[in-house]
């Protein structure tokens, strides 16, 4: 019952993503919300639970997008552990007051590590296998993209407090 | 931090799983998962599309509410003047459908259309495709192209699932419609530049391109119906390498926004 509702809260939030996102923000500001998802996830969760719903999420928005099948879910899946890790060695929810500003800015900089890599596979899947891979250039000085990642930043804080009272609901319930 | 190779064997052979995933999608494989995870999400796609499209609309509405009476006013008086156009263009109209025949241009009532709802748009906000609830159940095919009510070109299908279909913009970077400018015939390709604007390319040395410039379909290539508007010439200058003549359009259409496109399944 536990993963249902976890099942349910991720699907939910990754279509949103895919169906509502573009009409409440400008095209090239669209947050990554499944990325600040996962965020919220790991940080609540912990990777070893919230694993195996980072990939669906990320095999979900990979369905819909342009982009090669599994990237999505790769990338979220490192970045994922990527933040397991550092909060091991860090432990940055002790650190009251320093915690939201490195949230912010965790999540910010993972959104940018994101479209890079993303950007990575499809150009090295494009020249091994001679396929268009359908990513445009994206232009990461513009103000719409510093505008996109602090939306997907600001989304890290949501998403975690959901996650939070998720988890508290789940620990409840049972 | 020590990487433990026992505690995240799991993590390994999903990573190799994913890799594994990539390589046989790069090769277009991937279809039938793609379009058995497309069929489960798109009813949910839909609605939360919908509903997201009244909240946006109720949104609009709260902040609009200042400006809604000048606003009416400003339209009661242009009802007037419209009034009156439209008696004089009802004269136009019939002029216009026997210069299309004698130009063998298509009546846009007679296209086969298929209405579709859009669902979904790229997540990454890159503006380059659109995802639509009919798909090769409903005789869609790639390659069709997808229009505006009006007449507009918003793109064409690139990929058909059972009941869904992608739809890549004219803004798409891979996208390239033979287009001609209205008054003058110079013919050109209307291209996307990475997601965001059109071009129009290849346009000969000799042809004149003025800003304004109505931008149309040309219809070479069989692939697309002739006269279906691209957009209005912004500026034109040379090609990077001196040949051709460049002009940049601007398409009236906000991608963003689309809540309905029509599929021309035949012409």
């Amino acid at each position: 019952m536990r993963n249902l509702f976890i099942a349910i809260f991720c699907a939910a939030i990754v279509l949103l993503h895919i169906s509502a996102a573009g009409i409440f923000f400008k095209s090239e500001r669209i947050p990554n919300i499944t990325l600040a998802l996962v965020i919220g996830l790991v940080f609540i969760l912990g990777f070893e639970k919230s694993f195996v719903w980072i990939v669906i999420a990320g095999l979900l928005l990979d369905a819909v997008s342009g982009r090669i099948f599994g990237t999505s879910a790769l990338i979220l899946a490192l970045i994922g552990w990527a933040i397991s890790a550092l909060s091991t060695a860090v432990n940055f929810r002790s650190r009251r007051l320093l915690f939201l500003p490195v949230l912010f800015l965790l999540s910010a900089g993972l959104a940018f590590v994101f479209d890079i890599s993303e950007g990575t596979i499809i150009r090295a899947s494009g020249a091994w296998f001679n396929v268009q891979g359908g990513v445009s250039g994206i232009n990461y000085f513009s103000g719409d993209y510093v505008l996109k990642i602090s939306y997907t930043a600001f989304f890290a804080f949501i998403m975690y407090y959901l996650a939070a009272r998720l988890n508290k609901f789940l620990s409840v319930w049972r | 931090m020590k990487f433990s190779l026992k505690k995240n064997s799991r993590l390994i052979t999903a990573i190799s799983l994913l890799i594994v995933l990539i390589f046989i999608s790069a090769r277009g494989a991937d279809n039938p998962l793609k379009g058995f995870l497309l069929r489960i999400e798109s009813p949910f796609l839909k609605t939360f599309r919908i509903f997201s499209g009244g909240a946006e609309g109720f949104f609009h509405f709260l902040g609009s509410i200042g400006e809604l009476k000048s606003e009416n006013e400003k339209l009661l008086q242009k009802n007037r003047e419209l009034l009156a156009k439209n008696a004089l263009l009802k004269d136009i109209e019939s002029e216009n459908k026997l210069l299309r025949q004698e130009l063998g241009l298509l009546p846009r009532k007679n296209y086969d259309l298929e209405a579709s709802f859009v669902i979904a748009q790229d997540p990454q906000g890159l503006g380059n495709y659109l995802l639509i609830d009919k798909g090769d159940k409903n005789g869609l095919k790639a390659g069709m192209p997808v229009i505006i009510s009006n007449g507009i070109l918003a793109g064409k299908i690139t990929e058909v699932f059972p009941t869904n279909a992608k739809v890549a913009l004219i803004s798409d970077k891979n996208s390239a419609v033979n287009a001609e400018i209205e008054d003058s015939g110079a013919k050109g390709i209307a291209r996307g530049v990475y997601g965001l604007g059109l071009m129009m390319d290849m346009i000969s040395q000799s042809e004149v391109v003025k800003e304004g410039d109505t931008v149309i379909t040309s219809g070479l290539g069989g692939d697309m119906p002739r006269g279906l508007y691209v957009g209005k010439i912004k500026e034109a200058g040379q090609s990077a390498d001196k040949l051709f003549q460049q002009a940049s359009i601007i398409s009236p259409v906000d991608f963003s926004s689309l809540r309905v496109v029509f599929v021309v399944k035949g012409f």
